[in-house]
């Protein structure tokens, strides 16, 4: 589910046709019985003379920010991203038999100086119209979303948490979201939100500001 | 693009050759809306509301009413076979014995219901002012609530298992949506 979000995220814009060089014959990733197919893009693959891969990577480094605690506070935030070495692969999305986007798994790690994170993990989707493609040659927001499940969680989260997460089912979540520009190449800004049922509403999902942060 | 989509708008709202016509609806000036419904989703309904966040009770009395004007649906040349029954007005009010919420009234319009007196509708929601309820601390862990432009609304809903009706009360802003409190009957 947090993965099909982060996707949806990628495919708010669509695209026109991509050429491509490379990669799995003349006919393109996109040229399987299935027009709307998610192709692995073999190494190599150039979409309308971009490197996919090298595009991507844009989004892969280490920045240095502040975090703000909705139950009161602020520290240092440091936000590690980096292509998930478990899935390496590069991935097209087809529409209608065209490339219009490209994407990597990626893994998020937060870290804060007070301790209140201390390297947590969270998997996510990253990508987004290539520049080469129709919709994609001007700088356009992007966004990140990711999840993590709930605790333990490495640091002393739950000290800086307004909500009382004994009073929600064990499912319940954190959902990261960076609002990562494509013409600044880094992430601004960023809101860690925590996701769950009450026990005694299971039918409702609340959804409660834990942190947000800015990255200068 | 544009023309595509003013196009298919249109087209949306014209429907397309073929579909059916819609049914007409004609006024019952003489027709009770009370005496037409039987049902026990409908009338007063005396219950707990438990904060979740402070873990209070309270005393919750909601009041459906069915009132006019009545209508019915007649058919046109054209159209599909209408819905027997009615459509009348649900009046809906809700108020808690803590003052938290006062008396709150709300009016859903076109409410269908069939010959045997069942109303078509198996949920209402009922908007509530989220000032009094935040002030009176029902939200601890949400202290900034109050200051982000907060909307409240209590979401009432059938009963399974021979209860009437059950609710739950939400709070919103743009940056959270939170269940402060349910209710039982």
């Amino acid at each position: 589910m947090p993965r099909a979000l982060a996707l949806l995220a990628l495919l708010a814009s669509v695209s026109g046709p991509a050429c491509f060089s490379g990669g799995p014959g003349a006919r393109g990733p996109c040229s399987g019985s299935n027009p709307n197919a998610e192709p692995t893009l073999e190494a190599g693959t150039i979409v309308d003379g971009v490197d996919p891969a090298a595009w991507l990577s844009q989004y892969w480094g280490t920045y240095q920010g502040t975090l703000t605690w909705a139950a009161g506070g602020e520290t240092t935030v440091t936000l590690t991203s980096s292509q998930d070495t478990a899935q390496p692969s590069v991935s097209g999305e087809c529409i209608g038999g065209e490339i219009t986007q490209v994407y990597a798994y990626g893994v998020l790690v937060l870290t804060t100086g007070d301790g209140g994170l201390l390297g947590d993990t969270i998997e996510t989707i990253v990508g987004g119209p290539l520049p080469g493609l129709p919709s994609g040659g001007s700088p356009r927001p992007s966004a990140i979303s990711a999840s993590a499940q709930p605790g333990p969680w490495s640091g002393n989260l739950e000290a800086h948490l307004t909500v009382d997460v004994a009073r929600y089912s064990t499912s319940s979540y954190l959902l990261l979201s960076v609002d990562w520009p494509l013409d600044t190449g880094r992430p601004v800004s960023a809101s860690l939100e925590f996701i769950g049922s009450p026990l005694q509403a299971p039918s409702q999902t609340d959804m409660i500001q834990v942190a947000s942060m800015t990255f200068p | 693009m544009l023309k595509g989509g003013l196009a298919l708008a249109v087209l949306l709202l014209a429907g397309c050759p073929g579909d059916p016509l819609p049914c007409g609806v004609v006024d019952d000036p003489d027709a009770s809306a009370p005496s037409l419904v039987d049902d026990p989703f409908v009338g007063a309904h005396t219950g707990t509301l438990t904060w979740l966040e402070t873990t209070k009770e309270t005393q919750v009395l909601v009041t459906i009413a069915a009132t006019g004007p009545v209508s019915h649906f007649v058919e046109e040349p054209g159209s599909d076979p209408c819905p027997a029954g009615h459509q009348v007005s649900l009046d809906v009010s809700v108020q808690t014995s803590d003052g938290l919420i006062p008396l709150t009234s709300e009016v859903d319009t076109g409410v269908e219901v069939d010959p045997d007196g069942h109303v078509e509708i198996d949920s209402l929601n009922v908007g509530v002012d989220p000032g009094p309820l935040l002030a009176g601390g029902t939200a601890p862990e949400e202290p900034d609530l109050a200051s982000l432009s907060p909307q409240a609304a209590l979401m009432l809903a059938r009963g399974s298992g021979g209860a009437p009706l059950t609710g739950t009360l939400r709070v919103t802003s743009p940056v959270t949506s939170v269940t402060l409190a349910t209710l039982a009957f």
